[in-house]
């Protein structure tokens, strides 16, 4: 049969898209677009053409090509940050619902603090400290994802711990690692990878908004966030600089959301048979 | 009942939204008023401190005169001395000043006044930037109450023009000490009022010694963003923009016929600064590679659209010893791979390219990259704010090449400064350069200029670029603005409009008060009603257990902030500053003391009420936040009540027919909504509804005090855009609420008790799912006070957000600090008056542990 079939409708799309942005990011990494991002003033604010499918940017580089180069920024700094952020996060939520007690307290409350510090000062307070970059643009996300993903693991753990299967494990004296690792993990896996997703179309969005101030990835490195900040001023004479790569920015997100979506669907489908 | 409660206090709120969007009434000023658009805000208003041109743009020859103003054309007038006698000799000065000037404090300006200001500026630990060159002045005295006389050691050709700039503007030593924030001088304008982040206003000083001013009052409105100068303009909101920050846009409103497009000059060398005293930058072949990798043509092109003229050495083209050296080295790739090679680096040379954040400098940063790697350099773009680059750059000499302009007049004596940022030293310059200070001929001083130029561009000290054009844009009927900057300022005096233009009403301020109380008193009441309804004992655990967060909280915030590179006093005093004079601020600020004395000082204020005095604005930190404060609060209320407006009945319509068309297109409406950056829904808003429609005004915001409904006009694009995206997000937990809860046995139960479908949903189900969708309404509250930064610069509104962001910019640690302790403080109270919400509910969670 027809594996696609399988597939709701929201993810084929979202599957697809990111699928494109991500060749489309893999060639110009490769250098396969370096003419059109280089500069070249002979051929600045030229209306989308045959050429140049949507258009040029008022140094002369070719909006398709900086989008596919932006798609290799936007798309890396998003999802290596969520996966950082998973990576720590959810060793830390595993630990603190198995151990609990002091541990358990200081890692919420720290938690809380990093949720409640302003987003912006923190990736400003990086860069300050660490100069621009996209290593910089990385760490400043991941930090607001660690906990995330302790606290939904932690939820979700602390609601397993009183379930019977946990209780066996327990009387058959494992340690706690390997009831964290072996039994609870397991439990809430398809969570985090919609929580993944999730987070991925909002560090997306923070890439690009991050950029946009100027902190994110640093020219020549092409950023969706600071092609959108070049092509304010220029939006009446240019409109096709703010329409494109804000587009890709919205399909993008989109993408990842749809995927959450349907996963998350899928998921609450599979989650009576568990209880069960 | 709660929820009734809520949705009743809803009801009425959202009876205001329709209505806001309704009164619309166009707003024009009067005749004698002006709004200027600045591109930075000052540092403070004090411009015998700071060498800040936004600080010179509102004050010289506005507020303050000094003994000798520059004219438009360059020259050098009588201000407040009417004439001046020099000696034989060239060592002694006499200044005659004009009869029946008085100060706007309705003091009499006396050659008392010119010796304390003049004597202030050269001592050893003063701050004023022009403090190095008023060192060959051996004494100042008054000889009567109007005549003041001036000795020098030496001969100095062009002490006459050095007393013309904006740092050497005469103040009295009463009212000196307040200059900072409210200056008062001699000028035709006097200083009415400051809204830090927004605008300076200044009104007609109607004792004036010379011809009144011909406009009643000025408000000078910062705006940092070029688009938002754009749509500013295009708006109405701004009359005038003496220095236009987007040249991108020049065709465009050269097109429009309500604006005037005027093209100056300024005294900005722009230039590709290099760390002489670096290598491989040290060897002459290097600096020379870099000087015929780069392209002028294609950088004026490029980055500022063919406006500026390019150079070649370090002085302005319209002084008369100009010399063109803009073809000393041409643009020549191949020549300079084969200098490198010559110098040993066949390979190429790898050098990193610190930028800051002027448009001219980010832009030219990128086509000089470009042009360098092409000639075999690998360049990292590196972009800095202003603080980082004073510390890193101009203070620690730590770059290797920069891109910048130098706009005061006439500096070539940079060039033989000891410590200073270029790492350039040579005894031929030093001596030309004395040597041209005790000239007084004209024609021998021209030649010795140009030696001066030949010798900078012949050393390749650094690159010049071009020099920045001013671009004047003012409406069509406004005139007697400057085209020309040969100084730093906008001067004002003859400016004037040509027609009349009327004057709206505005609404009450008592309303607004009004308002204001009855939103605190309800507020107030119902924290009330919450803690009594949670329980004593409840509310005093998690109260304790907030204290414990926000002191912890302290802590981190106070190390994370002191982690910081640069400090206010490098960023308030500039490029010009005396260490001496560094070290004297860092001292008033309160930096030279330990570390646990600081955090000490400031955590017990801060729960006594008391945050300290900002560095930069020189006003209390706890004013600076309720000023921004009595902005954000309500545009995030406006927004997240305008988001629930949008989102409960677009969930509750969806939810009415589970899978039915209306829930999957509310669905995929959503979605795509989510997926929209608040920021760019912000610019198409801005575009549409401001530039497009002109119905509502682009951005900035006028205070409460204008009136309730003129300002909340300024509100509704900014809480649209930040609205959206939130009401999309609610919807969609709404809408997932409501589908648990319609599963629920007790809604089976309505059910089959004969409700109706629309009654089951309204009355039952919506109730229930209302509260988990209120938590996350809390933390949008939060979200949207602090994080609104991008939103609130699009609109130029002086917000928390951008208060923090500034702040942070400026090295302002005092505001740093206490602004996000305070967010951070928002956001722990409006979990705990989330989760009292929840224990007033449910009883379960009063007597369990809470976490």
């Amino acid at each position: 049969m027809n594996t696609l079939t399988r597939f709701s409708r929201g993810e084929r799309f979202g599957g697809l898209f990111l699928t494109i942005l991500m060749i489309a990011g893999i060639i110009a990494s490769l250098g396969f677009l370096d003419d059109g991002v280089a500069i070249d003033i002979s051929r600045r604010l030229l209306a989308p053409s045959s050429a140049h499918w949507m258009g040029t940017d008022a140094l002369g580089r070719d909006v398709l090509s900086l989008i596919c180069a932006g798609a290799a920024s936007s798309l890396g700094i998003g999802i290596l940050a969520v996966l950082l952020g998973a990576a720590v996060g959810i060793p830390l939520g595993l630990v603190t619902a198995a151990k609990g007690g002091l541990i358990s307290e200081a890692v919420s409350r720290g938690g809380d603090l990093v949720f409640a510090f302003p987003s912006l000062l923190l990736a400003v307070l990086l860069t300050a400290v660490l100069g621009p970059g996209a290593k910089t643009t990385i760490l400043a996300i991941a930090v607001f994802n660690v906990p995330v993903f302790a606290r939904l693991v932690r939820g979700q753990c602390l609601s397993l711990m009183s379930r019977d299967f946990i209780l066996s494990a327990r009387m058959s004296n494992r340690s706690t690692a390997a009831i964290a690792f072996d039994h609870l993990l397991p439990n809430v896996a398809g969570l985090i990878v919609i929580q993944i997703a999730l987070q991925a179309s909002l560090a997306i969005v923070a890439e690009s908004g991050l950029s946009y101030v100027g902190l994110g990835v640093q020219p020549p490195f092409a950023s969706w966030g600071r092609m959108l900040a070049d092509a304010q001023s220029l939006v009446s004479v240019a409109p096709w600089l703010v329409a494109f790569p804000g587009s890709a920015l919205m399909l993008a997100v989109l993408s990842f959301n749809l995927i959450a979506d349907a996963v998350s669907r899928r998921w609450s489908d599979r989650t009576p048979r568990l209880d069960a | 009942m709660r929820t009734s409660l809520i949705s009743r206090l809803g009801a009425r709120w959202l009876r205001w939204a329709p209505l806001l969007v309704a009164l619309l009434p166009t707003i024009g000023f009067a005749a004698g008023r002006l709004v200027v658009g600045l591109s930075l805000e000052p540092p403070n208003l004090d411009p015998s401190a700071t060498s800040a041109e936004a600080t010179q743009d509102v004050v010289y020859s506005n507020v303050f005169e000094g003994l000798t103003r520059i004219a438009e054309d360059g020259s050098v007038q009588p201000a407040l001395a009417d004439h001046w006698t020099i000696s034989d000799n060239g060592l002694h000065y006499r200044f005659f000043l004009r009869p029946g000037v008085h100060f706007h404090d309705g003091s009499v300006l006396t050659a008392e006044d010119v010796r304390w200001t003049l004597d202030r500026a050269r001592q050893a630990e003063s701050v004023n930037p022009l403090h190095g060159l008023l060192s060959k002045i051996v004494g100042i005295r008054p000889m009567d109450e109007r005549t003041v006389d001036i000795e020098l050691s030496c001969p100095v050709a062009d002490l006459v023009t050095t007393l013309a700039w904006g740092n050497l503007v005469i103040m009295s030593a009463r009212t000196a000490g307040q200059a900072k924030t409210a200056p008062i001088g001699t000028g035709p304008f006097r200083f009415t009022q400051w809204r830090k982040g927004d605008s300076v206003v200044l009104e007609r000083n109607p004792n004036y010694w010379g011809p009144p001013a011909r406009l009643d009052q000025v408000t000078y409105r910062v705006i940092p963003d070029a688009t938002s100068a754009l749509t500013g303009l295009l708006a109405g909101d701004i009359d005038a923009f003496p220095n236009f920050p987007a040249p991108e846009s020049l065709q465009q409103i050269e097109k429009d016929p309500r604006f005037s497009v005027v093209i100056g000059s300024t005294e900005g060398e722009t230039l590709i600064a290099i760390n002489n005293a670096r290598a491989p930058f040290n060897d002459s072949r290097v600096r020379r590679a870099l000087a015929y990798a780069i392209d002028r043509n294609a950088i004026i092109q490029g980055a500022m659209y063919g406006y500026g003229t390019p150079i070649g050495s370090h002085l302005s083209p319209h002084d008369a010893a100009y010399l063109d050296l803009s073809g000393r080295y041409p643009y020549d790739p191949e020549r300079s791979r084969q200098l490198l090679k010559d110098a040993g680096y066949p390979s190429g040379v790898s050098v990193t390219l610190r930028l800051p954040p002027p448009y001219y400098a980010r832009r030219s940063g990128e086509i000089v990259a470009s042009q360098l790697a092409a000639a075999g350099f690998q360049v990292r773009i590196e972009n800095i704010e202003w603080a980082q680059w004073l510390d890193q750059v101009f203070k620690r000499h730590d770059f290797d090449l920069t891109i910048v302009s130098h706009t005061e007049p006439k500096d070539y004596d940079i060039y033989s400064r000891p410590d200073y940022y270029f790492g350039y030293h040579s005894a031929q310059y030093d001596q030309r350069l004395d040597v041209l200070s005790r000239t007084f001929d004209p024609q021998r001083r021209k030649e010795l200029l140009q030696d001066l130029q030949r010798q900078l561009a012949d050393d390749c000290v650094n690159v010049w670029l071009f020099e920045l054009p001013k671009f004047g844009v003012w409406k069509k009927h406004l005139t007697g603005l400057w085209t020309e900057a040969p100084v730093q300022g906008v001067v004002l005096s003859a400016v004037t409009w040509d027609n009349e233009v009327s004057t709206a009403a505005h609404g009450s301020v008592k309303a607004t008060r009004a308002l204001g109380t009855v939103i605190l008193v309800a507020f107030m009441a119902g924290l009330f009603v919450l803690f009594r309804k949670a329980g004593l004992a409840y509310v005093l655990r998690r109260l304790q257990s907030l204290v414990l967060t926000l002191i912890g909280a302290s802590i981190v915030v106070f190390t994370l902030i002191q982690i910081l590179p640069g400090d206010a006093a490098a960023y308030m005093l500039g490029v010009n500053a005396s260490p001496e004079a560094l070290h004297q601020l860092q001292v008033e600020f309160g930096l030279d003391a330990p570390l646990w004395r600081q955090y000490w000082t400031w955590i017990s204020g801060f729960f006594m009420g008391d945050l300290g005095t900002s560095y930069t604005y020189q006003v209390p930190v706890a004013e600076l936040i309720v000023e921004r404060l009595s902005l954000s609060a309500p545009l995030a209320l406006l927004s997240l009540l305008l988001a629930a407006a949008l989102a409960i009945p677009a969930a509750l319509a969806a939810a009415y027919r589970p899978k039915s068309i209306t829930d999957q297109v509310i669905s995929a409406l959503t979605q795509i909504g989510l997926s929209i950056p608040n920021y760019w829904l912000a610019l198409l808003l801005v575009m549409l509804f401001a530039v497009g429609l002109q119905v509502l005004p682009s951005g900035g915001f006028p205070g409460w005090d204008s009136g309730l409904f003129h300002a909340a006009r300024y509100l509704v694009l900014p809480a649209l855009a930040l609205a959206l995206p939130q009401a999309c997000v609610l919807s969609r937990v709404l809408r997932a609420e409501l589908g648990r809860v319609l599963q629920e046995d007790f809604i089976r139960t309505a059910r089959a008790k004969g409700a109706g479908p629309l009654r089951v949903l309204l009355k039952h189900a919506f109730p229930n799912a209302l509260i988990p969708t209120l938590t996350i309404m809390g933390l949008q509250f939060a979200f949207l006070i602090s994080g609104a930064v991008i939103v609130e610069s699009i609109f130029s509104l002086p917000g928390i957000g951008r208060l923090l962001f500034q702040a942070t910019a400026q090295r302002d640690l005092m505001v740093m600090r206490s602004v996000v302790l305070l967010l951070v403080a928002t956001v722990v109270g409006v979990n705990l008056i989330v989760e009292l919400l929840w224990a007033s509910v449910d009883p379960r969670i009063r007597k369990s542990d809470p976490t």
